[in-house]
């Protein structure tokens, strides 16, 4: 009745419970790709940063320590005494040691700023050490910048003389560092001592009187300057295999540098981060735009979130699955409960009916069961008489046995006495006796003899009739070799021919078996019409019975002898029983009884198939002996 | 009076020689007999009492235990073969050991007249002589009764 009365579990289906637990769950896998999606990209755009920030200090690092080196050569410069002979210059630029210490730069060298007053005296100078020395080329401005001196200088062969100032970039800057006393760098321009015609830019230091001043120079003053070509410049930055970043540089509207080149490999045409950043350098405003590239992006992929998502979903739905499943089985348990229910109410119904049925069944079965324990109680007497009686049985057949036994073993020592005696009278009163006391006297003696054998039969018999010797395998082959030795006296004597066929074994009583063949093959020889030769074949074949193993054996033995009539075929297996008078076959008439109790002890039988003058076949089935008896066991059928 | 030749003449049924030679000495030696005819096979005693060229049998001594036919088997057949109503011959039943199952047998033939446990002795033909005496006077009332 709890069933019914809860109408959730009756309906077995999803309740807003199972909904809650899904929308939690939902909403927990959003949360977490959501927060591993955020700190992801936190992290990303930290490294681009950092990446970025790296590029671009070293730039600045490497400009400062440019400028360093400008006011080194300053300094040199002012200390030797405010201006600096060719030799002295290239003195101190070797010390410098600009190609090791200073990648990037191309050299150093000095510009004098000169009125038109003081280029005679300027070109006297260069020319004492240099008399090939010029400025070039003409230009239309008041003032005179020419480069003096610059080391190494069979690098920079083309920018000795050059006047600075007849180009706008180079003079502005020029200018411009001379009024500020500051550091100072040009614009865009091209060196003239590149071959590659690539953008470059000059750095100026300002030394002598001019310096932090406006207006006309005065004494000697100049500029420490050093060129640059920025693709060299940059090439000693960072070495570009090992930046995630790439990026160019705008110098106003002129692009002096560019690594977004469609050519590299790593470029990556849609970058994760990209940045612009306008960096004041020493009087002009580079625009850096810093991109990331494939490497950078192969670093920092979003597979993490992706894939929490992706599992998150997976074990969503298997939630749902589940939930549909359980809600499913729910559904069919309840519905076969039902069906239970209601068959077992109709099922109770029926029972109630065939209860009172049973219960009368019940009752005839009780009075019955009465009957059959009485039945029962006499079956367990006659059953307990049946085996007394059983084993009063055996024990009278075995008391018998031994009485006979007993009676023939005692009987045997008179008769052998009887038997001597006579002997000893024969031989005593030889040649003495007339013919009647002679004939009397051999009457008694063979009698005697006769005694003897029966003596000799009867106590086969008997211990034929009470063996407990125990079964065996029977060797038949050595059985019937040891009787036909035995017997090679008889043999001889009626010239007989035995014919031995195939012999399989025997289960049983060695002695025995031993005792059937000698008795068959005796009355096989002895059994012979006067001046016929007595052939007899003996054979034994296991027999088995619809494919089963060998059941016993049966044993033939075949003579050409006088034959057996048909009336007489049960009879010769008798007691004593004779067909013939001793004179004409000699014998106790125990013979085949004995073969015959020996057949029965192996669970078998003996038959003789005949017919008088045409010889004989007996054939014995021997089986494994068993137990003599064995009563049906009464207890369990109670 | 005088036994001599009383059992007139007697068939021997033993299948022992030596057996029948005895009886035959003893029968000699009693000096009542006429003739003496012995069979080792019951059925030979049988042929020759069916043929009725043969002598007259007065007492024929039958042995129980034989080859082939035994005493009863002749008895059995003698009765279907020959006439034996007439109380002639007597037959008298030789048995190793009288056994009384062998005895009830017997007595179902009226012509057996007794028994003698082997082995055979003189007083046994002394019985049969008595027993034959009184056949005959039953026989021929004319006769007297013989006394001893």
């Amino acid at each position: 009745m709890g069933i019914e009365s809860n109408p959730n579990i009756r309906r077995g289906k999803i309740t807003p419970m199972h909904g809650v637990i899904i929308a939690l769950s939902l909403i927990m896998t959003v949360g977490a790709w959501q927060f591993s999606k955020d700190q992801i990209e936190t992290r990303i755009k930290t490294r681009f940063e950092a990446a970025r920030d790296q590029a671009i200090g070293l730039l600045q690092v490497r400009m400062n320590k440019y400028e360093d080196a400008l006011w080194s050569g300053v300094s040199a410069l002012e200390s030797h005494g405010g201006d600096i002979s060719f030799q002295d210059w290239r003195v101190f630029a070797t010390s410098l040691n600009v190609g090791e210490k200073y990648p990037g730069i191309n050299g150093v060298g000095v510009i004098h700023f000169l009125g038109e007053a003081e280029l005679p005296a300027y070109l006297a100078r260069m020319r004492a050490d240099r008399p090939n020395f010029r400025i070039h080329p003409e230009h239309s401005e008041d003032i005179y910048m020419p480069i003096s001196f610059i080391e190494p200088e069979n690098l920079n062969a083309a920018a000795v003389g050059l006047d600075v100032a007849h180009e706008l970039n180079r003079r502005t800057a020029a200018l411009a560092s001379r009024d500020s006393g500051k550091a100072q760098i040009t614009g865009p321009i091209v060196l003239v001592q590149d071959a590659g015609h690539t953008p470059g830019f000059l750095f100026y230091a300002p030394f002598g009187e001019g310096k932090g001043t406006t207006g006309a120079a005065k004494g000697a003053s100049g500029a420490v300057y050093a060129p640059f070509i920025v693709q060299t410049l940059m090439q000693g930055l960072l070495a570009k295999d090992l930046r995630t970043i790439r990026f160019n540089i705008s110098d106003g509207t002129q692009e002096i540098y560019d690594e977004h080149s469609v050519d590299d490999p790593a470029n990556d045409p849609d970058p994760m981060f990209s940045e612009t950043v306008s960096l004041n350098l020493y009087g002009r405003t580079w625009v850096l735009d810093v991109r990331t590239n494939l490497g950078f992006r192969a670093q920092n992929s979003y597979s993490q979130p992706t894939l929490i998502l992706i599992g998150g979903l997976v074990i969503e739905v298997l939630i749902i699955a589940m939930l549909v499943l359980m809600s499913r089985a729910n559904t069919d348990a309840i519905k076969h409960a039902n069906r239970v229910t209601a068959d077992l109410r109709k099922k109770t119904v029926i029972l109630e009916e065939t209860n009172d049925g049973l219960n009368l069944a019940h009752f005839e079965l009780e009075k019955k069961n009465q009957r059959l324990r009485e039945q029962n109680i006499q079956i367990e007497a006659d059953h307990h008489n049946l085996r007394m009686a059983w084993s009063e049985s055996e024990a009278l057949r075995t008391e018998q046995s031994e009485f006979t036994y007993a009676v023939s073993h005692d009987l045997k020592s008179p008769a052998n006495t009887i038997q001597l005696v006579l002997r000893e009278l024969s031989l005593e009163q030889l040649g003495k006796l007339d013919n009647d006391s002679q004939e009397l006297l051999d009457a008694a003696r063979s009698t005697a003899e006769r005694m003897s054998e029966l003596i000799e039969d009867i106590l086969s018999y008997a211990w034929a009739t009470n063996d407990n010797s125990q079964s065996e395998e029977v060797d038949m082959k050595a059985c019937v070799d040891g009787v036909v030795s035995d017997m090679t006296a008889d043999i001889e004597t009626s010239g007989a021919m035995i014919e031995i066929g195939q012999l399989d074994p025997v289960y049983g009583s060695k002695t025995q078996v031993r005792m059937l063949i000698q008795n068959l093959i005796g009355n096989a020889i002895k059994f012979q019409n006067a001046g016929t030769v007595p052939r007899v074949s003996i054979e034994c074949r296991a027999m088995s019975e619809a494919g089963r193993t060998a059941d016993g054996a049966v044993l033939c033995v075949r003579d050409n002898g006088i034959g057996v009539a048909s009336e007489n075929h049960e009879r010769i297996f008798g007691l004593f029983q004779r067909l013939h008078v001793r004179e004409t076959y000699p014998g106790t008439g125990l013979g085949l009884a004995t073969c015959q109790r020996i057949a029965k002890n192996h669970n078998g039988s003996i038959s003789v198939d005949s017919e008088l003058g045409k010889g004989s076949m007996f054939r014995v089935l021997l089986r494994e002996p068993s137990m003599r008896m064995s009563l049906p066991d009464f207890e369990d059928a109670a | 009076m005088s036994t001599e030749g009383v059992l007139g003449r007697v068939m021997l049924i033993d299948d022992e020689k030596i057996d029948q030679m005895m009886y035959k000495r003893i029968l000699v030696r009693s000096g009542m007999t006429q003739d003496i005819i012995g069979f080792v096979y019951a059925q030979d005693a049988l042929n020759y009492l069916s043929d009725p060229t043969s002598e007259k049998i007065d007492l024929i001594l039958l042995d129980i235990n034989m080859p082939s036919m035994n005493g009863f088997e002749f008895l059995e057949a003698a009765e279907q073969v020959l006439n034996l109503d007439d109380g002639i011959p007597v037959v008298m039943m030789l048995t190793t050991s009288l056994s009384p199952d062998d005895q009830k047998r017997a007595a179902q033939y009226s012509a057996v007249k007794a028994y003698a446990n082997k082995p055979l002795a003189a007083q046994h033909l002394d019985i049969a002589a008595t027993i034959m005496c009184e056949n005959r006077q039953i026989k021929s009332p004319q006769h007297d009764v013989q006394k001893n």
